[in-house]
């Protein structure tokens, strides 16, 4: 690879987390780049340190050694260029969807009446339109899922990371709700960082998915999927997608088995 | 982040229970149960197995009531006694929540303050009483310190308890989303402790009125506390009971103030 093309880059990223049964090696010695535009997914088993280097790029956990940039600087909780989505819909009961929506723009002290014409929009684009008003109780897990997908779009962040987003909801929801994400990506020529540990839905959505594998937690194989126009439910059915689901599941089976009898 | 969403069903805006249902549920099983007991009560007072000196019928109390409720000292002894139970429900909450704060923002603070809180809390403050007599006097301020040292500890702890509960997933969130300290304060620990906090001011409520009543008790001129026991020193047992039948009619409606203002504040609660 050569250098400095990436957007994203990490190099040589070691973090360990103490605990009572003594060291957990969450990450060793990951070296990663990511291209402006790209959707990467980072796929594996729980414990193999995807969700660390996501919150590493999100500045919210600080890599032991290595170095990490996000377009040339080290990332940094609350920078306006990075939004991160989790897993469990972070929505404040006190507040209406389109006030959760805004809520990271209003945190920034954006201008009021932009944000709220962009929440508006985006929640509209999530297909809640009509639900502005609506508390979150009155929503569905999906419906949740929808307005943490708009809250994280509402500062137009060229990077948007994504932690095992729709893991919660059920897989009906999920596909609908993938296919949103893909599309959303493309609109707006985003780069997107997604973790998960479902395969199929990485490479449905990836033009890169990462597999990697636990203890430590460590890249095993990049696979590319190449991406002929958009990624509708036409492609799931492909050649191409079951292929590429089979090659990602071979790579992460190798060390599967050495995990499972431990 | 392990929490599932459980349900993907939208729910309805508001579950609004039929006021017949309400009144099935809510209302009548405590009704009939105090009316059996009175039933009960004022056969036991007819068949005499009651003695009318010492237990009055309720049909009596209910005349000594009435009687009271058309008397000016009496409403001048329940004006007292609210203001007593107010005032020191104000001060008590107050300091309680300006402590709690300090104590739930600063690690330094909690250590510090925290033991103290709870010796306090263990020593019998009842007992300080003829002290604050001695201290602050034998009028209305005597009983608004005792009222706000009993009402205290709750709100110490609810403010407490309240700034603890923050999820820890919302303060990731909003770390993520660039919120100032002040602005998570604000924004995110303030309105998650309220629930918590109102289950503490309800409770301090009803305190502060047993503050205000025992102090009137230990030494008092004008209040509820004092009416009670003249008219068991004149032997007037059924005026007694009525002015205690009063006392928790007011103590009820104090509740029923911060039960209403839970709900209409805190309107999210149980709704999660």
């Amino acid at each position: 690879m050569q250098e400095s093309v990436g957007f994203l880059q990490m190099q040589g990223v070691v973090k360990r987390y103490e605990t009572k049964d003594g060291d957990v090696h969450a990450l060793n010695e990951v070296d990663l780049e990511i291209n402006q535009g790209e959707f990467v997914a980072l796929v594996g088993p729980s414990g193999c340190g995807k969700s660390t280097l996501l919150h590493i790029l999100a500045g919210l956990v600080t890599e032991d050694q290595g170095t990490v940039s996000v377009w040339g600087t080290p990332p940094k909780a609350g920078r306006t260029d990075i939004s991160i989505m989790f897993q469990r819909a972070v929505l404040l009961p006190w507040r209406t969807v389109l006030q959760n929506t805004v809520l990271p723009a209003e945190m920034r002290k954006l201008p009021k009446q932009e944000s709220f014409a962009r929440a508006r929009e985006l929640l509209t684009l999530v297909g809640l339109e009509g639900f502005e008003n609506k508390h979150v109780w009155e929503l569905s897990g999906g419906m949740r899922q929808r307005v943490s997908l708009a809250q994280t779009l509402v500062l137009n962040s060229p990077l948007i990371l994504m932690d095992e987003p729709f893991s919660a909801v059920d897989e009906f929801t999920r596909e609908r709700l993938n296919i949103e994400v893909a599309r959303m990506h493309q609109l707006a020529n985003r780069t997107s960082v997604y973790v998960t540990h479902n395969i199929q839905e990485a490479v449905f959505l990836a033009d890169r998915v990462v597999a990697m594998k636990s203890r430590p937690g460590e890249i095993i194989e990049i696979i590319d999927v190449p991406r002929n126009g958009e990624r509708g439910l036409d492609f799931i059915e492909s050649d191409l997608f079951n292929q590429k689901v089979a090659q990602v599941r071979y790579a992460l089976s190798s060390f599967m088995e050495e995990d499972s009898i431990k | 982040m392990s929490d599932t969403i459980k349900d993907t069903k939208p729910r309805p805006a508001f579950g609004k229970i039929s006021f017949r249902n309400r009144f099935v549920n809510v209302f009548l099983p405590p009704t009939v149960l105090v009316a059996l007991i009175l039933v009960l009560w004022e056969l036991g007072s007819i068949t005499g197995i009651l003695n009318p000196i010492i237990v009055p019928s309720p049909i009596a109390v209910v005349q000594a009531l009435a009687d009271l409720s058309t008397q000016a000292f009496f409403w001048d002894a329940a004006s007292v006694t609210m203001r007593e139970t107010i005032y020191g429900f104000l001060i008590g909450a107050s300091i309680a929540w300006i402590l709690g704060t300090l104590m739930g923002l600063s690690d330094r603070t909690r250590a510090a303050l925290y033991p103290v809180t709870v010796g306090f809390q263990i020593m019998p403050r009842v007992a300080l009483a003829p002290l604050f007599l001695v201290w602050f006097g034998f009028g209305i301020e005597s009983k608004v310190v005792m009222a706000a040292t009993i009402c205290f500890f709750p709100v110490v702890l609810s403010v407490l308890v309240g700034l603890e509960t923050v999820d820890q997933d919302y303060k990731t969130f909003f770390r993520s989303i660039g919120s100032s300290r002040w602005d998570e304060y604000r924004k995110l620990v303030v309105p998650s402790s309220l629930p918590v906090l109102f289950s503490g001011l309800k409770n301090a409520i009803t305190l502060a009125l047993i503050g205000a009543i025992v102090a009137e008790f230990v030494g008092a001129s004008e209040g509820m506390g004092v009416l009670i026991k003249k008219f068991n020193f004149q032997l007037e047992v059924a005026y007694g009971f009525a002015t205690i039948v009063a006392l928790m009619l007011f103590g009820l409606i104090l509740y029923w103030i911060f039960e209403f203002l839970d709900n209409r504040i805190v309107f999210w609660r149980s709704r999660k």
